[in-house]
């Protein structure tokens, strides 16, 4: 009697706790994880900008820009964010730089991506980064004042070279 | 950016469209309650319930403090979804933040300057979001500086043609590149440039919208492509040709032929940084050149052929016409004038220069941007003072009564015109323009036979160099 009474209360508690536990935050990748935690240093010497896909969608459609653009956009069905980082002194470019040590290594796997393409020269770097759906693109631009980084959440690579034919660049 | 709320919200205010109920989400709702319950400070609250529209804003200290806590407390600025809004947009820049998050039913946005302890709280009853982009539309100048998240130079994504006004010339380079050049190339080139190009674009642009076929817009937009490769190409001309200058010149645009003033990036003397700054370059109402050994040379052929100039010039030597022919390393006797042609141009010219004349003259270490002063004349008509820094002479002429004044700038290691004439050397050979007999004046090469007489001083030869009022003691 009493196992079986230890059984309900087991079986009851683990329903109760699931019943308890809130709701799961949507799934992000381990890069969307980073760049959100880069959104959290505050520095007067880093611009930062989000933008939602919603609102990416908005402001392409709802503007003069011709159709096979607007097309192309509204087709990226899977895109959800876009967010960028811009350095613009010494101070913002040190912090931003130590923060993003990871990526400006070059690494060919890094924090869930695959290193798709980059660029040295005159001291400056670019490297693109893609993986899980998502894109990332780094630059560095060796004048010690500024680094972009510019990562687009649901745009694959695919997607992202699409925009680029299209004229639209994400530095 | 809070003006740009408070545009939002009078014209939020003004629409009306928003239907009439109180807010009714409960976290919101909470939200509001407890924006509302804080105390501390004087805050600023306006509601029109009617219409569905709440705002707060700090007044002081303690009130931003008080509602950055509430603000903190939900972790609005980091969230992408509150009270069951998705977030529109969030930027972030020089300490100020504004976020706009967007629902069904609701909108909030929020701005915040932590500089001037400035943050405004605004929710809607409707689309925030949806109404910015109304307001955006009817082209209010407000809104379109928040447009600087995706086409404005300044910042941000950088678009391309495709951006949404199309009125800027972003899509040329990328941002922060094109910051760092127009550092070194003069803003003027910047607009010469896009003066140029952009009606080029636009003509395509205009087309492209009235193309009936999509081999025709293909080609469109190559020719589009196509030109603003020419203009980056020729802003990357532009830009390595003032890289290489050691001394401030000339430099002429290819594609317009018009001929600008650049200054040196990485100049030695600490006067480039003041002619380059912006108060300097402002020479509204006066006169600005600056003269080059090239350009010297050419005066002095265009001169040849003029008929009345009244001097052998056939008389020079082979030896100072390879000079001025050709520009030495190092040792360009670059002339840079400045002179008031209004009586605007002239309180400006003197507000700017007005530190020179402060400058104690008998005590040789008082300098002002390095000049010390060698010389200086004072009558009831005007001023002259002679500077010098160690590698650079200026040259000041003030005449309050007749509103002119005029700065004479000579580049190079002489302290007086006499030394340049023993620091030149061509071939080896010192004292060339003293054999020559030469006087720069105003800008022009004039040979003297003989004794001269400047402002009281008599010079047997040398090269003598002359603002326009001692040009006319000559």
């Amino acid at each position: 009697m009493k196992r079986k009474l230890f059984i309900m209360l087991t079986l009851m508690f683990t329903v109760l706790s699931t019943w308890a536990t809130p709701p799961q935050q949507p799934h992000k990748s381990e890069a969307e994880k980073f760049v959100q935690n880069l959104a959290k240093i505050k520095s007067d010497e880093i611009s930062y900008a989000y933008i939602s896909a919603n609102m990416f969608k908005q402001l392409f459609i709802k503007t003069d820009l011709d159709e096979e653009i607007q097309e192309s956009i509204s087709f990226i069905k899977s895109l959800k964010s876009l967010r960028r980082f811009f350095t613009n002194g010494k101070q913002g470019y040190d912090v931003m730089k130590a923060a993003l040590q990871p990526l400006l290594q070059e690494k060919e796997e890094v924090l869930g991506m695959t290193l798709m393409a980059s660029n040295r020269d005159g001291g400056g770097m670019v490297a693109i980064y893609s993986g899980l759906g998502n894109t990332l693109v780094v630059t560095d631009y060796g004048n010690n004042t500024t680094i972009t980084v510019v990562f687009v959440a649901g745009l694959s690579y695919e997607s992202f070279l699409e925009f680029n034919d299209l004229g639209i660049n994400f530095y | 950016m809070k003006k740009i709320l408070f545009t939002l919200t009078i014209l939020l205010l003004a629409t009306g469209s928003l239907v009439a109920q109180e807010i009714t989400n409960p976290e919101l709702k909470k939200f509001i309650e407890e924006l509302n319950a804080s105390e501390n400070g004087a805050r600023n609250v306006s509601k029109d319930e009617e219409k569905g529209i709440y705002v707060i804003n700090s007044v002081d200290k303690e009130s931003y403090k008080a509602l950055s806590a509430i603000i903190e407390k939900y972790d609005i600025y980091f969230a992408e979804e509150i009270f069951g809004m998705e977030l529109m947009f969030s930027t972030r820049e020089s300490g100020s933040q504004t976020t706009i998050f967007q629902g069904d039913t609701y909108g909030l946005a929020i701005t915040d300057n932590a500089h001037s302890l400035d943050l405004v709280v605004i929710i809607v009853k409707g689309s925030a979001a949806k109404l910015f982009f109304e307001i955006r539309e009817t082209g209010d100048a407000e809104i379109h500086s928040h447009e600087v998240y995706f086409n404005n130079r300044d910042s941000d994504v950088y678009i391309g043609e495709s951006s949404i006004t199309g009125e800027r010339p972003a899509e040329l380079i990328d941002i922060s590149e094109a910051e760092s050049i127009e550092r070194r190339i003069p803003g003027d080139i910047i607009l010469e440039l896009f003066d140029y190009y952009m009606p080029m674009i636009q003509e395509l642009k205009r087309r492209a919208q009235n193309a009936t076929s999509k081999e025709e817009l293909k080609m469109l937009k190559a020719s589009a492509d196509s030109i603003r490769d020419v203009w980056e190409a020729e802003i990357a001309l532009i830009d390595y040709w003032i890289d290489q200058r050691v001394a401030p010149g000339e430099v002429k645009i290819p594609s317009t032929g018009k001929v600008f003033i650049v200054i040196p990036k990485n100049a030695k003397s600490g006067i480039y940084e003041w002619i380059n700054s912006t108060d300097f370059c402002n020479t509204e109402g006066q006169e600005y050149n600056i003269l080059t050994a090239t350009q010297v040379a050419m005066l002095y052929t265009t001169k040849k052929k003029e008929p009345n100039i009244g001097w052998n010039l056939e008389s020079y030597s082979d030896s100072i016409k390879t000079y001025f022919a050709s520009e030495i390393p190092g040792n360009e006797p670059t002339y840079l004038y400045r002179r008031s042609i209004t009586a605007e141009g002239y309180e400006r010219m003197k507000n700017d220069l007005q530190q020179f004349f402060y400058l104690d003259g008998k005590n040789k270490n008082h300098r002002y941007k390095g000049f010390k002063t060698i010389e200086r004349i004072d009558t009831n008509e005007y001023c002259f003072l002679h500077l010098y820094d160690g590698c650079t002479t200026i040259l000041i002429y003030d005449s309050p009564t007749g509103k002119h004044c005029q700065m004479d700038i000579i580049v190079g290691g002489i302290e007086t015109f006499n030394d340049a004439m023993n620091e030149i050397s061509i071939n080896g050979k010192r004292d060339i323009f003293k054999e020559e007999n030469i006087i720069i004046c105003d800008g022009k090469i004039e040979l003297m036979e003989g004794e001269v007489d400047i402002n009281g001083v008599t010079y047997d030869s040398g090269v003598h160099f002359t603002t326009g009022y001692m040009k006319k003691l000559k």
